[in-house]
C-alpha cells in the first residue's frame, strides 16, 4: 500500500506541476511583456520565474512524499492522496498569486521612477 | 444490502461518500471558474483598454489561480470517517458539499471585487492621464 501511495503521489505531482507550469509560461509571457516592455528583460524573468517555480514545488512534492499516517486500506489511501495533493495545490495557487502581485508591484515602481 | 456490503468491505460507504465528492465539488469549481471568467474578459478589456492580448492572458492566469486554490481546498478538506449508514453518507456528503459551495461563493465574491476595483482605478488612471494632457495643452 506504501508504494502504490508514493508512485500515485509522485505521478499526479509532477503532472501537476508540469501542467500548471508551463501553462504559467505561456500565458505570462504578454503580461510580462506589458509590464516590462524594454528588451528582453522579460523573457529572462520568465525562464528566472520558471525554474524557481520548478525548484520549489519539486523540492515541496519530494519532501513531502512520506505519509503521515499508516496506509492500510483503499480509504486512508484516497484521503492521504487527497490531503497531500490539495495542500500542493493550495501552495502552488497561493505562490501563483504573490507572483502575481509582487510583479505588478515592481513594474508600477520602475514606471514611477 | 447494508450489512452485506459493510461485512465484505468495512470502508464501503466511505469510499461511496469520496465517491460522490470528489466529482461534485470538480464539476462545481468547473462551472464557477467557466462562468466567472468568461463574463471576467469583459472587466479585463475595460481595464486593459484595447490591449486584447494582455487582457486574455492575465484572465487565464488567474483562472489557473482559481482553479488551483479551489480543487486544493476541495481535496485538501476530503477526510471523513465514521460513516456506517446511509444516513450518516448523506448527512457527511451534505456537511461538505454545503461548505465547500459556501467557501466557493466567498472566493467568487471576492474575485468580482478585485475586478470592480481593477475597472475603478483603470478609470481614475484614465481621467488623470486626459487631465494632464489637457494641462499641456493649455500650458
Amino acid at each position: 500500500m506504501q508504494w502504490i501511495y508514493i508512485i500515485i503521489y509522485l505521478i499526479l505531482a509532477l503532472l501537476i506541476i508540469f501542467a500548471v507550469g508551463g501553462h504559467l509560461f505561456k500565458n505570462g509571457t504578454p503580461f510580462l511583456k506589458a509590464l516590462f516592455p524594454s528588451g528582453e528583460l522579460d523573457l529572462y524573468i520568465n525562464r528566472l520565474l520558471l525554474t524557481g517555480y520548478y525548484l520549489l514545488n519539486i523540492g515541496y512534492a519530494v519532501y513531502n512524499l512520506v505519509a503521515h499516517e499508516t496506509i492500510q486500506s483503499n480509504a486512508s489511501l484516497i484521503q492521504e492522496l487527497a490531503h497531500n495533493i490539495g495542500f500542493l495545490c493550495l501552495i502552488l495557487g497561493a505562490i501563483h498569486f504573490s507572483n502575481l502581485i509582487v510583479l505588478y508591484q515592481v513594474s508600477k515602481s520602475s514606471i514611477n521612477n | 444490502m447494508n450489512t452485506i456490503s459493510t461485512i465484505e468491505n468495512p470502508d464501503f460507504f466511505i469510499l461511496l461518500a469520496y465517491g460522490f465528492y470528489i466529482p461534485i465539488t470538480l464539476l462545481l469549481t468547473f462551472y464557477v471558474a467557466r462562468k466567472l471568467f468568461k463574463n471576467g474578459l469583459v472587466y479585463m478589456r475595460d481595464i486593459f483598454q484595447g490591449r486584447e492580448e494582455l487582457a486574455v492572458s492575465t484572465n487565464r492566469l488567474f483562472e489557473t489561480g482559481f482553479y488551483l486554490l479551489n480543487i486544493g481546498f476541495a481535496l485538501w478538506i476530503l477526510e471523513m470517517n465514521y460513516i456506517n449508514s446511509s444516513r450518516d453518507l448523506v448527512e457527511a456528503l451534505s456537511q461538505k458539499v454545503g461548505g465547500f459551495s459556501i467557501y466557493l461563493g466567498v472566493v467568487l465574491f471576492f474575485n468580482l471585487f478585485l475586478f470592480f476595483r481593477g475597472k475603478k482605478v483603470s478609470r481614475l488612471n484614465r481621467e488623470m492621464r486626459e487631465r494632464n494632457q489637457a494641462l499641456k495643452v493649455q500650458g
